[in-house]
Parts: C-alpha cells; structure tokens; sequence
C-alpha cells in the first residue's frame, strides 16, 4: 500500500538545493509565510466547545450528573454529524476530488490510492480519539483499573465507531440529504445550550444513533458491572467490522479497475485466437463483438444526447440570433410574487445588474419564502399545542424559517464567487465594469424586499416567543420588529463582506493600512454592541435611535469599504488555499 | 486610447512582481508583451484591467488616471483572462447578452453576432452551458463578447495558448489587425515567438518584473537581417551566454 506520494527526503534535498542555486544566482525567492498554514475552522470549534463544556462541567458540581449525560447525547450527536458530512467527503475524495483528477493522469493503481487515500483520511480523524478521550475522562466515575480502562479503550470504539459509520456510508451519500450533518450540529448546540429543556427529548435521539450506543452501555445501570467488557468487547467488534469493512470498499472501490482488466484479458485471448481464423468476414464479426461494449462505454447516455442536441442546436442556431430574446431582460412581471416585488423596485439598468449578480437563472426566493412559510407553520404548531416533548422541533422551524426566508449573511451572489486567473481566484465580478456603489445598493434594495417579504412570518415568530415567554404579544411583536430593522441595518456591511470575500484585502496587510483595518474593527465592534443594546437592554421606542445608530455605522463601514475597494490596496485575486 | 503607464510597480508579499514598468502606447497597435514565465506579464495585464491595483505608480488612459472605481473607463476596455471568467450555465449568446448589458452597449446586430460566431466555429454551441465547453470553445466564447463589444482597449492573456483552434487563432489575428486598424489597442501575452514577431506592430519585454526591451520586431535586434526574437530573450537572460 502506498503511504506517501513521495518520498520527502528527496524533496527536501532537492528544496536545499533550488535555494543554494538561488543563492547562487542572487535571485530572490518567495518565502511562505507561517501564519498562511491553514487549519481546519471545524476543529478548532470542536475544540472551543469542549473547552466550554468542560469549564461549565467543572463549575457546577451540583448537576454533574445531568451536564454529563448532556455532553455525551451532544457529543454522539455531533459525532452522527461528523460521519454524515465525512462519508460524502470521503466519496468524494475517492471519485471527483481535485488529487483523485491528477492521480489518473499518473501510473497509480485504483487500489494504491484508495489505500493512500483511506489512510489519508483516518489519519485526519484522529483529533476525534483525542477530543473523545477528554470526554471520558470528565464524565468517567469508574475507579481503579477499570476506570482506566474505560478511559482509554472508549476513546479508540468511538473514533472505531465513527470511521466505522464514514466506510459503511461512504457510498451512499447520495442517499441523505446535504442538511442531515448540519442538522445534527445545531440539535447538539442547542442541546447544550438549554439541557434542561432538551435532554429529556433529545437523549432518546442520540442514544438511537450508533455513536450513542457506547454511552448506553456504559451508563446503563444494568451493564455497570460488567462496563470494562462491554467497551473491550465493543472495541474488538469494532476493530474487526472497520477491517471489513475498508476492504469491502476497497473491493466495490476497485471493481471497475477488475472489470476493465477482465476485458482487457478477455480481448487479448480472443485476438490471438482470431489470428489462427483465415476467415476474414469471422474476423470483423469478432472485432465487432470485441468493440462494441468499448464503444458504448466511450459514448455515455449523456455524450450521445448533446451531441444530437448540438446537430439540432447547429440548424436553429442562427433563426435563434436573429430572434434577438437572448438579448432580453428576464420579464420581472412573469416572475413569482416575491421576485416580482423585487423587479417593481428595480429601474432599467438596476434590473441588469440583478442579472448580473443572480447568475444565469432567476432566484428561487418565493419558493424559499414559502419553505419558511412551512417552517414556521411548524413552530407555530409545535408551541400552540405544547408539545414539549418535540420542543427542539419548533427551534428547529424557527432556524429554518429564518435562514430560507431571509437573506443571512447578505444572500447569495453568484457573482460574487470565485473564479480563477492564471492559477489564482478572483471574483467573477472582477473582470466586468460593475460599480461597488451602484451594485451594492441594488443588492440592499433585493434583500429589503426579501426581508419585507418575511416580515409577517417574522411578527408571527414574535408573537409565538412572546407566548412562551409569558410575555404580551405587543413586546412579541415589537421585539420581532426591531430584529428585523436591525437586520436591515446591519445588511450594507454584510454586502461589503461580498465584495471582500474573493480578495486579497485582509491577507495582504501593510503597516499603513492598519488604522483603517482597525477602524473597521472597531465599527464591527461598535455594530455588535449596538445590537445587543437595541435588542436586550433599551426599553420600546428607546430602541429606535439606537437602532438608527447601527444603520450608520454600517452605512459608514459600507462606504469606507468602497472607497478602500476603489483606490487602495484591494486585489481581485487571492492565492488558492 | 492612448496608454501611460508611469513606473507602475507591484508588490506580492515579498516579491515584487513589477517594478517600475514604464511604457507608453499609441492607439491603433498590436502589442505583444513577452517573458520568462513570472516575469510579470499577467500581473501587468492585470493593472491595466483594475484586477491588481499597483502598490507604485500610475496607470493613465487618454490622460485620465485609471482606477478600479472609474466605470466610464473600465467600459472602454475588456480583459480577457486565459480562462475566461463566466457563469458555468450560461451559454455563449447569454454571456454576450450580459456583456452588452455591463457594458451598456447598444443591442448588437444579429448578423455581426451569428458571423463572429460562425467565423469561431462555435455557432453550433450556442445552447451548450460554458461549463461543459473545452478551454479553447470556452476562450471562443470569451473572445466572442469580446469581439461583439469591441472596446477600445482589448487585453488578452494567452490568447495564442488558450486552446484555441488553429482556424480561431487565424480569426483573432485578423479581427486584432482590423481591430487595430479602426483605431483600437490590443494587448496580448504570449510566449509564441514566431508569431509574436510577425503579428505584433510592437514587442515588449519583460524580465524579472522589469521592461527590458520595447520596440517593432526588427528594432529589438538592431534591424540586422539574422536577429531573432528567441535570440533576444536568450541574450537578456543570460548576457554572457554562460548557460
């Protein structure tokens, strides 16, 4: 099995030797810089929540026994999360991946680098048998050797259990949906955030999932006894079901590259014999017989389809020019309801910049709006009729209701995206004459609609928050009011954020730059406490100056952030990570 | 559009990319601008377009300063990337459409845009996404934007790389010599000598970030008859022809 690409001795020999003919040269090199090494953000939050837990663990004493049982049902939560979004990764990994691409261009077997690669990808879990053995070690009571015990062995079953779930799923990942990790991330978030209203809903949950199924062991009275077995017992199993069932993908895995061998084999000892034939007519019919499954598997459905697409394209292609619709605007008017708003805000020029910026096809924003519709008619259920027990289903709603209705994080822009130029990426937008100024007021003007849009669900939310709350339905609806304004208040530095987020801006800091850096700081500060101000502390129509206050710093911002865009040190390009 | 470029530099952590690149352009020339590979030709292409904005110097277009923010004068250029920024599901007659849009140009004539097309062979794929077009169809349909534009400034990267096919390398250098002839600047990469040295009206060399050579073909070699252009390049990076 192939462990390394390369072998790195002789890459550093040959690294010493390119610097000392540089040096030779008097040339100058680029040096890396060590702050640019990457990481992964996903660990690291890993890391800062089980930090937090474990100081909140540590503090209350007095419910430790509930706080423990709620960071393993976060933790067997978070872990389902992790092996859902792994096993698509490592699908992917295994067949359209950027390395899987290059490495078919070089002479390595199908089964090297799936072994290089599966390695690979365990190697990169193993922060998990870390973070789990922090876990055990807080929520462990067991004495002696056998407290030892568990505490070691129990970290490597449920990192087995995990890497055990990712090889089982990796080639069904096509089979959930995208949403199923992220949905298990915030269940687990909320869990600790309110245990004494979850846990007695969501404990059954996470036990239900594998990653649970150590917790239930251990922490199941009627297997106290005999516990050290059960995670020995676990870790046995565990280790022999990952063996099986890496080599079972394996063997799926490396099964075209058996089957084109077969035929390679199978057309070999067919030529030979066809040389011995004289007949030459026998020969064509075996050549044919030969051929044919090749043929077909070059032309795939797809190919076939749009090469006839093409002739038919090819006849109609000029009759279509001379049409001239290519050259139209979308028609706004036949738009659904809540891009036809949209369209009624828009003059002329603003209406082909939208075009712009939306990409090739017009947004799908009312039916996101009816989603949110659906989301909060949940919630609304969920909290009218009390059911407690399926409490998280209506925060859930509530989640969804805001992330699909309204434009978080300034709404997506096609535009926007990265694309690349010579080797590095730069956003689409960069090549055309598009004004930071120009477009970012048509982007507020769209996302103002949107969130006009969502306005009635959002007083509904209130209305439903205040209800649980106990408090009056005017304060519901008036703190959903001022949410709203302070969303639309924050947007003009959120559509700064998209214009910044495929440049150089924040990596390519000079000294003189940094008073206007900190100057943008200090307003993303400024903006942060504001907020919380005019949301938590200010009574009624107090609230209203302050939320006016928030609205020009980032209006400001947005503004300084132009002209920062416009005339200083912004590239469009940024170096591929 | 007459170009001044004034000691333009340009620095990338601690490297400079550019240094000090000053050059001027008449309007109605093709120019090619040739090098070592990261020499600094993208990254110069790239301040001209307003991508990169260069860390010293200025860049003037018909004595006007150039920046990112100025969009009457980034309406009178075009840059072509070598790989050409557009939506993946957006066919070629949607691209041009959305470029006559930015560029706030009047509705093109159906005949120009069916014969350009035609002329770049890709008439037949105009219902075909650009995302699923090979890198010499998808630079086609960047050129074909471009063409339908017709700035006044063309900058292209690589044009002559791109992929193209040899019938839509002969179309570029035709439309590029008519282009120059109206009175248009085109500005093209390459690292295709014998091509550069025949279609270009003017050559500029760029080494290590600086402009070592700026001239007509034959000026670079002193006009002697047995010069060349692979000669020249050799020469600036090895004098001494130590090897």
């Amino acid at each position: 099995m192939i462990v390394s690409l390369y072998d790195s001795g002789l890459v550093r020999r040959l690294k010493y030797a390119a610097k000392e003919r540089i040096r030779r040269n008097r040339r100058t090199s680029v040096r890396g810089r060590w702050w640019k090494g990457g990481g992964s953000g996903r660990t690291t939050l890993w890391w800062l929540w089980l930090l937090a837990n474990a100081v909140r663990l540590l503090a209350r004493p007095e419910n430790a026994a509930q706080l423990k049982a709620c960071i393993l049902s976060a933790t067997s939560l978070a872990l389902a999360g992790v092996a859902l979004g792994w096993a698509r990764t490592l699908g992917e990994k295994l067949t359209t991946d950027g390395a899987r691409i290059v490495l078919l261009f070089h002479p390595i077997s199908d089964r090297d680098f799936f072994g290089w690669a599966s390695l690979r990808f365990a190697a990169r879990s193993l922060w998990i048998l870390v973070a789990a053995a922090v876990i055990y070690s807080l929520t462990n009571d067991a004495a002696g050797a056998e407290g030892w015990i568990t505490r070691i062995a129990a970290p490597f079953a449920e990192w087995l259990v995990v890497l055990c779930a990712v090889f089982a799923l990796a080639r069904h990942a096509d089979k959930y949906p995208r949403w199923m990790p992220v949905a298990l991330y915030i269940t687990s978030a909320a869990l600790l955030l309110a245990p004494d209203r979850l846990l007695g809903t969501v404990r059954p949950l996470s036990l239900a999932l594998p990653t649970g199924w150590l917790h239930l062991f251990m922490t199941d009275p009627r297997t106290q006894k005999w516990r050290v077995w059960v995670v020995l017992g676990a870790l046995g199993s565990l280790s022999a079901l990952f063996v099986w069932l890496w080599s079972r993908l394996q063997l799926l895995y490396c099964k075209e590259e058996g089957a084109r061998r077969e035929q390679e084999e199978l057309a070999a000892e067919r030529a030979e014999q066809s040389e011995d034939k004289e007949s030459s007519l026998h020969e064509t019919e075996l050549q044919e017989e030969l051929e044919l499954p090749v043929r077909t598997a070059a032309l795939p459905m797809q190919a076939a389809w749009r090469k006839q697409t093409l002739t038919n394209w090819g006849e109609k292609a000029t009759e279509y020019i001379w049409q001239r619709d290519w050259l139209r605007l979308w028609n706004w008017e036949e738009l659904p309801p809540v891009e036809r708003l949209a369209g009624w805000c828009l003059n002329q020029r603003e209406k082909g910049e939208a075009q712009f910026l939306l990409g090739p096809k017009p947004p799908a924003w009312s039916e996101r709006w009816k989603a949110a519709v659906i989301s909060t008619a949940v919630a609304f259920a969920v909290m009218m009729f009390g059911f407690e027990r399926i409490y998280f289903l209506a925060v859930l709603a509530t989640a969804v209701a805001v992330a699909v209705g309204l434009p978080v994080l300034g709404g997506n822009w096609p535009a926007t995206n990265q694309g690349r130029i010579s080797g590095k990426l730069s956003p689409i937008f960069g090549c055309y004459p598009l004004s930071y100024w120009k477009a970012g007021w048509t982007m507020f003007k769209l996302n103002a609609v949107r969130t006009a849009a969502w306005v009635p669900l959002g007083l509904l939310l209130g209305a439903l928050n205040a209800r649980s709350t106990q408090a009056s339905l005017g304060q519901g609806c008036w703190t959903s009011t001022k949410a709203v304004l302070l969303f639309l208040m924050v947007m003009p530095i959120l559509l700064a954020g998209k214009f910044s987020k495929v440049t150089n801006d924040t990596s390519n800091l000079r000294l003189r730059l940094l008073p206007f850096v900190a100057g943008i700081i200090f307003m993303v500060i400024a903006l942060t406490v504001l907020a919380l101000i005019a949301l938590l502390v200010v009574p009624g129509l107090w609230a209203l100056p302050v939320l006016a206050g928030i609205g020009l710093v980032s209006w400001g911002s947005w503004a300084a952030y132009g002209w920062y865009y416009d005339r200083a040190q912004v590239d469009l390009l940024r170096e591929r990570q | 559009m007459q170009i001044h470029i004034d000691k333009v530099s340009k620095k990338f952590g601690s490297m400079w990319a550019l240094e000090e690149v000053k050059l001027d352009l008449e309007p109605g020339q093709v120019v090619g601008i040739l090098g070592a590979n990261g020499a600094g030709k993208t990254t110069l292409l790239n301040c001209l377009a307003g991508i990169v904005i260069p860390s010293r110097g200025r860049i003037y277009y018909d004595g006007e300063e150039f920046h990112r923010g100025k969009m009457e004068l980034r309406r009178r250029l075009m840059f072509l990337p070598d790989h050409p920024m557009a939506f993946a599901r957006m066919n070629v007659l949607e691209h041009i459409a959305m470029c006559v849009r930015l560029y706030e140009r009047p509705e093109p004539e159906a005949a120009n845009v069916a014969k350009i097309l035609d002329h770049l062979n890709i008439l037949a794929l105009t219902g075909m996404p650009l995302g699923i077009m090979s890198r010499g169809q998808l630079y086609k349909a960047g050129l074909a934007a471009l063409m339908v534009i017709d700035p006044e400034l063309w900058i292209l990267d690589e044009p002559l790389a791109s992929g193209m096919d040899p019938m839509g390398i002969a179309y570029f250098k035709h439309e590029s010599k008519s282009a120059a002839a109206r009175g248009r600047t085109v500005i093209y990469t390459t690292q295709i000598l014998e091509i550069a040295e025949k279609f270009s009206d003017r050559i500029c060399v760029l080494d290590h970030g600086g402009l070592r050579l700026s001239g007509r073909a034959g000026e670079l070699w002193g006009g002697e008859g047995n010069g060349s252009l692979e000669q020249v390049l050799l020469d600036l990076r090895d004098p001494d022809g130590a090897g």
